[in-house]
């Protein structure tokens, strides 16, 4: 795939992401990362991947206060730099 | 100052930090870990197996009414260190608690009077000044082998890499209000700002810029400073989330280069092993010398800090950080903050203390 293509297919599945994270309710977004975390880890095989969506959905499932931060945070996010970030939980440099 | 025959020391807070923090408390050959106390009750459990402690608490007020036990470390977040202590002092318990120290300057204060009118030690966790490569540096600059010494940089690299920390644990740090400051100037911070004094002394005045990186994280940033002495220091705080760190912990590391008349003296790793060069390097005379037949495992840092807390106790000496030495060190932070904030130069001598 051209790079190009690569990075816009990314960009606009970030910008996806980000509208249903804003949107979405807390339990809501708790109860599908419960869903996807097995599928996740089926795909990829990864412990931390595993660990990370099961942190996700305990906090979409705690405080308001906890997700209202995360939104806050991915309000004021770039695609480059969620990549980023997901790549060094992923323990990818 | 009264001394003990035996420590016998109750931990509070479980938490991930309590691995390393529990490190002194575990081989020293005069201290008894007596107790661990969490709200999560499994983790408490499985803590007073793996250290083998006597007993587990889910409450702290429980713990500290154990008459078995005459010091407690407190490993809480920052917005319980308060109540923490001022229970602790009221239980004539002796106190090591955790940096950073307050969160409110006025704690810092309640605090410090609490323990001396309690008459119990207190003194505020500070691992990197017993970090061995920063007390050999500290021990060459002041033996002057770099000469009269001009400036002390530092730098922190948020990288990745190390052990999981659970990301809801992560997220408190995030939150001013919760945090009490910021997560890299100044929960970080607070041993940076720390090692600048160690090294080099009181702050004359400071001036920070601060950036933030998802609305939260507070890098890149850039302090500078004057100490009262005439040398001038600057911190770098950066994030490189794909820059691996080979280390056992945290995914950072920094590190200290001070410069003299002479020599320039680097303490090349700390929290992590970003470099794989000699822990400490003397640049003088036109050669380098690199020593590295150091301990240098951050591990070890939180080690002796363990161990210097209990032969203070023990010899009845008062063990760093002191109560006024922390306040300090929160001092130098509220200064960096209203820099940033009012985008100026400010004198230490300005932030004050401020009404309980």
């Amino acid at each position: 795939m051209p790079e190009f293509l690569g990075r816009l297919i990314a960009k606009l599945a970030f910008r996806s992401f980000r509208w249903w994270l804003l949107h979405r309710s807390d339990q809501g977004i708790a109860s599908r990362v419960r869903i996807l975390r097995r599928l996740a880890y089926a795909f990829t095989g990864d412990e931390i991947i595993l660990t990370a969506m099961n942190d996700i959905a305990e906090i979409f499932e705690g405080e308001a206060r906890d997700t209202a931060l995360v939104r806050r945070m991915f309000r004021e996010s770039t695609p480059e730099y969620a990549e980023a970030v997901l790549r060094s939980l992923m323990r990818k440099d | 100052m009264q001394k003990l025959d035996r420590v016998k020391i109750g931990i509070v807070g479980a938490g991930r930090i309590a691995d390393l923090n529990i490190l002194g408390y575990l081989d020293h050959p005069r201290c008894d870990l007596v107790a661990v106390c969490d709200l999560d009750e499994d983790l408490a459990k499985r803590r007073q197996q793996e250290w083998k402690a006597k007993k587990y608490y889910t409450d702290y007020e429980k713990l500290l009414a154990d008459p078995e036990l005459n010091a407690v470390e407190i490993l809480l977040p920052h917005r319980l260190h308060l109540p923490a202590v001022l229970a602790a002092a009221k239980a004539g318990k002796h106190i090591s608690l955790q940096k950073p120290m307050c969160v409110e300057l006025w704690e810092g204060r309640k605090m410090i009077e609490a323990a001396k009118s309690a008459g119990v030690v207190f003194r505020v966790t500070e691992n990197f000044i017993f970090y061995p490569p920063y007390r050999l540096q500290k021990q060459m600059l002041d033996a002057g082998e770099i000469g009269e010494p001009l400036s002390i940089a530092i730098r922190l690299c948020g990288a990745a890499g190390g052990w999981w920390v659970p990301l809801q644990t992560w997220l408190w740090r995030l939150d001013f209000e919760e945090c009490g400051g910021t997560p890299s100037v100044y929960d970080d911070g607070y041993h940076k700002l720390s090692i600048a004094k160690f090294m080099l002394g009181e702050i004359e005045s400071v001036k920070a810029w601060i950036d933030f990186t998802f609305g939260a994280i507070d890098t890149p940033a850039l302090v500078s400073w004057k100490h009262k002495s005439g040398q001038v220091g600057n911190w770098e705080v950066t994030t490189a989330p794909n820059l691996m760190s080979y280390g056992k912990y945290y995914g950072a590391d920094e590190w200290v280069e001070l410069t003299g008349t002479k020599g320039v003296l680097t303490a090349t790793r700390c929290t992590s092993k970003l470099m794989e060069i000699p822990p400490l390097i003397l640049c003088k005379n036109g050669r380098h010398t690199a020593i590295d037949d150091i301990r240098d495992d951050w591990g070890d840092s939180f080690h002796d800090a363990g161990h210097h807390f209990i032969d203070s106790l023990l010899s009845g000496t008062q063990p760093a950080l002191t109560g006024e030495d922390a306040l300090y060190l929160m001092k130098f932070w509220k200064a960096i903050w209203q820099s940033h904030c009012e985008n100026r130069a400010v004198r230490l001598e300005e932030v004050k203390e401020e009404a309980s």
